[in-house]
């Protein structure tokens, strides 16, 4: 057996042997990763256990077919459970909205109704708060400004149509008939409001639904921060041997690919037991990380984590390479997952971001591994990921090597 | 055996390390390298051993070293300060990465690894053994081709007096049967192992003869 090979049997047997200290390690990552998917899950779970956004209604509420209609509105429609109405006094309305237990309130001006049906229109205003913006907070003001505006001009339209009617020559009672039936309509929509609109999620890529971004997402950051739970492996890798291996013959890229060979099977071991975790979480509970994930999904997922698993391995073998120490390892690697992550959008869905950083993030090894990962899951295979993810690799176990050479033929006898 | 060190240069960047360092020795004889912390004597012996290039010529009866590669793997055993061991194997799992099994066990039976006493703590993980048992295994490592000329940084570095003991009289014991030693050296017990002294000063290596009289050696360095 070459020594090559030998090295390689050896470092496999100091890479496993050090499996529980690191599955130890994982099983914390795991536990947190787990915690917090569970939660995203939950939280785009079933629309009764979502957090309500309450929207106030202050000002001329006693017309009888507004209160009316707020009353279907909130026992009867679909969203009740993603949006609560609130009728209230403006002052405590305005309290609210400033403690952050209002999203937004409407003022509904003086005889509105009344108004509205002789065809003179006043103006509903909208209060919301900047205090808090959130992307969640901006999104819900930016569609309940979009609604009270199409609510009102197609109200307006309604109540137009009669005088546009009459001015026409329509006869009364036909023009009565006719604004009754446009009256109708309306009110079958606002009080039906998920009939007004349809929500398709574009996902990334067109491959995927948020639940599934979420899902490579927490993988892929996964994946990324393993790398910190192998610093006990990295740590006591010295000079000395590197040098003593170089000097009979055993060079630096002999020495690189024997050490990452048992690296990546390690990594391709320990991902292979969270995926099986996985699978018999499916089992286990199919109403909730199985609501999400089927078993077949998981078995490709497994298959399509060869790739990412040989990228990321060969990032993480380079960062430690760079590093001298564990507390600079550690850190250097933590740093790039969660910087990784979250320009990727592993932890934050990254359609949220200017679309200059979207690009860059999916140009990312964790951008890259993500979208491979992804249509790889639905039955495609991404080439600009495939290629990414080939090129990334090559890229940081050719520098490992020149870092290694350099380490070998560094100045002076140091440790 | 004849060893001929001749116009060793190494500079990093425009820093001259070494210039022109040369001197011989042969069989039997230790030469002991000398000289204040980072004057290049580790560095004259990473470029020995062949883990860096410098300028220069290595030869052994006549036959150079440098530029054939296998020669001088075969020939030039090297144990570098620190510990060139994987710590989280054991004793064993350290010396099969150099040995054949059947070869590990013939030395173990009577050869250089039953004189270094290597078998003691061979099944022991190496982040548990002393620094004398992983200098003895280290240098177990290093001999395991039987290499003519051994090349040490520090040897008894850190070491307590019994291990330095245990570590020198193996080493004069291969010095007896014809091995030559070229060893960098701050102590004085490593010392009295040398048959040649040279001190390494600014680059420059100048012989010196070293009559036990550490304090006249100190003002030299």
């Amino acid at each position: 057996m070459s020594r090559g090979l030998r090295y390689f049997r050896l470092q496999c047997k100091r890479f496993f042997k050090l499996f529980l200290a690191v599955f130890l390690l994982s099983a914390v990552l795991c536990g947190a990763m787990g915690f917090i998917l569970g939660n995203l899950l939950e939280a785009n779970g079933s629309d009764e256990q979502k957090q309500p956004v309450r929207i106030g209604f202050t000002g001329d509420l006693s017309d009888s077919y507004l209160q009316m209609g707020l009353a279907a509105a909130q026992n009867f429609d679909s969203t009740r459970f993603s949006v609560e109405f609130l009728t209230l006094e403006e002052s405590e309305a305005r309290r609210m909205l400033n403690k952050g237990e209002l999203a937004a309130f409407l003022i509904v001006p003086e005889r509105f109704f009344e108004k509205a049906v002789d065809g003179d229109l006043g103006k509903l205003t909208y209060v919301s708060s900047a205090g808090t913006v959130d992307f969640g907070t901006k999104i819900t003001n930016d569609i309940l400004k979009a609604a009270a505006l199409v609510v009102f001009n197609s109200q307006k339209g309604t109540r137009g149509f009669i005088h546009a009617a009459r001015a026409a020559g329509t006869e009364e009672s036909e023009a009565l008939r006719l604004d009754d039936l446009l009256v109708l309509k309306f009110v079958d929509y606002i009080l039906v409001r998920s009939l007004v609109y349809s929500v398709n999620e574009i996902g990334f890529n067109g491959a995927e639904s948020s639940d599934d971004s979420i899902i490579y997402g927490i993988l892929i950051l996964f994946l990324l921060l393993w790398g910190i739970t192998c610093c006990t492996v990295f740590a006591s890798r010295r000079r000395p041997l590197s040098r003593v291996l170089g000097s009979k013959g055993t060079g630096a890229f002999t020495q690189v690919a024997g050490e990452f060979a048992a690296y990546f099977l390690f990594m391709l071991t320990t991902v292979s037991v969270v995926l099986a975790a996985a699978i018999a979480m499916v089992g286990l509970f199919p109403d909730g990380i199985g609501r999400a994930l089927d078993r077949e999904s998981v078995i490709r997922a497994a298959a399509a984590f060869i790739l990412p698993v040989l990228t990321v391995s060969a990032m993480q073998f380079f960062l430690y390479e760079i590093t001298d120490g564990v507390i600079s390892g550690v850190l250097l690697q933590f740093l790039v997952a969660v910087g990784m992550g979250y320009v990727t959008g592993c932890l934050y869905p990254s359609y949220f971001f200017p679309e200059g950083v979207q690009k860059v993030g999916a140009l990312l090894p964790s951008g890259a591994a993500k979208t491979f990962l992804a249509s790889f899951v639905a039955g495609k295979v991404h080439t600009t990921g495939l290629i990414l993810l080939a090129a990334y690799f090559a890229v940081f176990f050719l520098l490992s090597v020149l870092l290694r050479k350099r380490n070998i033929a560094a100045e002076g006898g140091g440790v | 055996m004849k060893i001929e060190i001749k116009g060793i240069k190494k500079s990093y960047g425009k820093k001259e390390i070494l210039k022109d360092i040369s001197f011989s020795s042969r069989s039997g004889k230790c030469v002991g390298v000398l000289g204040k912390n980072g004057c290049g004597k580790s560095t004259l012996l990473s470029i020995l051993a062949g883990v860096q290039k410098g300028e220069g010529s290595f030869k052994i009866d006549g036959h150079e070293l440098f530029g054939s590669p296998a020669l001088l793997r075969r020939n030039v055993g090297y144990v570098p300060q620190g510990t060139p061991l994987i710590e989280e194997l054991s004793a064993r799992d350290n010396l099969l990465l150099w040995y054949s099994r059947g070869d590990m066990e013939r030395e173990l039976d009577g050869g250089v690894l039953s004189m270094l006493g290597v078998g003691s703590f061979l099944k022991t993980q190496v982040s548990r053994l002393s620094g004398g048992m992983k200098k003895r295994l280290s240098i177990g490592c290093a001999m395991f081709e039987h290499p003519p000329v051994l090349l040490l940084d520090e040897p008894c570095a850190a070491l307590d007096i019994e291990c330095k003991e245990n570590i020198l009289a193996y080493l004069a014991d291969y010095k007896s049967k014809g091995g030559a030693l070229i060893l960098t050296t701050h102590d004085e017990m490593e010392l009295s192992l040398c048959d040649e002294c040279y001190i390494m000063k600014d680059g420059v290596l100048v012989r010196y003869d070293y009559d036990g009289d550490l304090s006249r050696l100190v003002s030299n360095l």
